[in-house]
């Protein structure tokens, strides 16, 4: 065989070079980001700069027509892994909504308790509900017979609570409690709870005091702090008092449960007014006991009845009390499937890790919720109370996926007030967006950002939604090719970023669930 | 020009271009993994594996296509020892790093020990050419 000409084998390997050399600026341009700025995007189906595949996979599938994933369950993830440090990051969700009614886009803001800092991207009732419109900043008051000129009237003399829902809305809602009494002696309930929970509850000028005896069972690896935060009511930036305590010592996953140990919080000067109780704790950490001063305690969102393996041959069934729309109940284990009673009804729990939904008659009726297996994850729109003299609902009813205009009509809501903006839409497709600072948000252990795309409830309706793609874009301020280069190299073998918490959201959202 | 002259003349050519860009591959190749030891995901994230896997696997068989080196024996011997030395590595280091895929761990091992083998096979076959 004869050989090639040197002008062609030059040729050859000065193109190689130059494509290898352009490669490597490509990666460190990627890399560095002199301009600050970097966009990533995913179809859901190919791989993906940056980007993971969504999980758990089960959740979307691919619609026949290869243009779009179908979202089947609730919420669905993806993880961003970045380069380099940036300041914000905007997701931006391309769709096609055929009837779901409610849209939201999420970051992991807390990795121990997996709460989600949750933005609206899309509401069906908001969006078409026919009242009039007004709006200041982020917030949008809807009212049905215009009764305020502004939102800053209406916040100043808010009109009363049972007439107002509320979407998302981070405003701030004086309570005026219509009777209401110091405790004598510290409220003692000795119903065991799960992990992460949020606590409402209201002092009228007297010391504020909560304390949980907790347990730390030890079932999954790492560390189980429990950090107990308490926000004073539409002041949520910073907890008034916390109180942490450290894990137990044994981080493995053994299962061998430590002694009772207790976590207090006290706010001795505490001003009148709605407080909240963050307890933040992964689900290692099971509350055995709790004790209060307040006269009204109530769980907000969620309610976690745990079981007493480990603890306690005593299983007696749980009773609380439920106040709002509606209830869903889900089970890790085959051992927790049982029949709820809720109300009169009863609520079978079939299936392990499926959401069962029971359908409550308006937004603050109060029913009784019976478990006798416990071992349950039960969540509302409204709020959970241990004990019926404990209950009190001082917050405006959330509207949830399944709200409806005659439900809002049922209940005599006449205002309804969010932190809403409705996404882009040329009729068919639809694009919502949402931004995060990256200094709030929590890593998972791969050191990747996580976010979630919600569609409440639609596994219970299957709607058709159908995401086109996800572009993440990733912000700082400009570097140049100079320093960026400097901090390249000063980066490399430093691993990635594992932040735990990044912050403790009150008004967080967390779905219980651990996805990897 | 008979076809099958067409074709003699052509191969070398083809034959370079495969050598030249399978060098250049594995070279991005090298980068890549270098970079994934300090920095995981720099240049995987930005450049697909597979990708790359691919145009190398091309690009060395196009390679197979020039003259056949003549190596003495001992010189053949201890490249043998190297590269198989080399494949080995690489093929347990897939094994490891891919510890968290148990489904996928068995096929990329293979496919990336079986490209190292590729490439010293490639490497061992191009001969020494001088330019007319």
């Amino acid at each position: 065989m004869n050989g090639v000409g040197k002008t062609f084998a030059v040729s050859v390997r000065v193109a190689a070079v130059l494509v290898v050399a352009g490669l490597v600026v490509y990666v460190l341009s990627a890399a560095i980001a002199p301009e600050g700025y970097l966009r990533a995007s995913t179809d859901l189906s190919d791989p993906a700069p940056f980007i993971s595949e969504p999980k758990p996979g089960n959740r979307v599938e691919l619609t026949e027509d290869g243009k779009a994933h179908r979202l089947l369950g609730d919420p669905v993830y993806l993880d961003l892994t970045l380069p380099d440090k940036y300041e914000t990051v905007t997701v931006e969700v391309a769709y096609l909504n055929q009837g779901q009614s409610l849209l939201e886009i999420g970051a992991l803001a807390n990795r121990l308790d997996g709460q989600y800092d949750m933005v609206p991207a899309e509401s069906r009732l908001l969006d078409t509900l026919p009242w009039s419109r007004v709006s200041s900043g982020d917030v949008l008051l809807l009212q049905r017979r215009k009764e305020y000129p502004s939102v800053e009237e209406f916040l100043k003399a808010p009109p009363a609570t049972i007439r107002v829902a509320s979407y998302r809305a981070g405003v701030e809602w004086p309570h005026r409690p219509v009777s209401w009494s110091e405790r004598a002696d510290m409220a003692v309930r000795d119903t065991s709870l799960r992990g992460r929970h949020r606590i409402l509850t209201y002092s009228g000028g007297e010391p504020l005091a909560f304390s949980f005896t907790v347990q730390d069972m030890n079932r999954q690896a790492g560390a189980d702090p429990v950090t107990v935060s308490v926000y004073k009511g539409g002041e949520e930036k910073d907890a008034v008092a916390r109180t942490v305590l450290e894990d137990d010592g044994n981080t493995s996953d053994d299962q061998t449960s430590s002694s009772l140990r207790t976590v207090s919080v006290t706010v001795p000067d505490a001003d009148a007014g709605i407080y909240r109780i963050e307890f933040t704790a992964p689900g290692d950490i099971f509350i055995r006991k709790m004790m209060f001063r307040q006269a009204k305690a109530v769980f907000l969102g969620s309610l976690y009845l745990s079981d007493h393996v480990g603890y306690s041959d005593r299983l007696e069934p749980a009773k609380v009390m439920v106040s709002g729309s509606s209830l869903v109940a889900r089970t890790s284990h085959i051992e927790g499937l049982q029949g709820i009673k809720v109300g009169d009804s009863v609520l079978e729990l079939k299936e392990p890790h499926l959401k069962h939904y029971a359908w409550l008659d308006d937004f603050r009726v109060t029913v009784p919720v019976v478990s006798p297996k416990r071992d349950v994850l039960l969540e509302s729109d409204g709020v959970f109370a241990l004990d019926p003299d404990d209950l009190f609902n001082p917050l405006p009813a959330e509207i949830d996926w399944h709200t409806t205009a005659e439900d809002l009509d049922r209940a005599g809501i006449d205002f309804l007030v969010a932190e809403y903006e409705t996404p882009e839409s040329d009729g068919v497709r639809s694009v919502a967006t949402a931004t995060f600072e990256t200094v709030n948000l929590a890593t998972t252990e791969d050191g990747a950002f996580r976010f979630a795309i919600s569609a409440p409830g639609i596994e219970y309706t299957q709607k058709d939604l159908r995401i086109q793609s996800v572009t993440f874009t990733m912000r700082r301020a400009p570097t140049g090719w100079s320093v960026g280069l400097r901090r390249f190299f000063e980066r490399l073998g430093s691993g990635a970023e594992d932040t735990v918490t990044a912050i403790i959201l009150p008004h967080g959202k967390s779905y219980g669930e651990s996805v990897e | 020009m008979s076809e099958g002259r067409t074709i003699e003349k052509v191969l070398p050519y083809v034959a370079e271009l495969g050598m030249v860009g399978f060098i250049a591959t594995a070279s991005v190749a090298a980068i890549g993994v270098a970079s994934e030891l300090v920095s995981p995901g720099l240049v995987f994230n930005l450049v697909a594996p597979q990708g790359i896997a691919a145009v190398m696997v091309l690009a060395g068989a196009l390679s197979l296509l020039s003259e056949r080196s003549r190596r003495g024996l001992t010189e053949s011997l201890l490249y043998a020892v190297i590269s198989l030395a080399i494949s080995a590595s690489v093929t347990f280091a897939a094994w490891r790093y891919f510890e968290a895929l148990p489904f996928d761990r068995g096929i990329i091992t293979v496919a990336a020990g079986g490209t190292a083998i590729l490439v010293f096979i490639a490497a061992f076959r191009a001969a020494r050419r001088d330019f007319r």
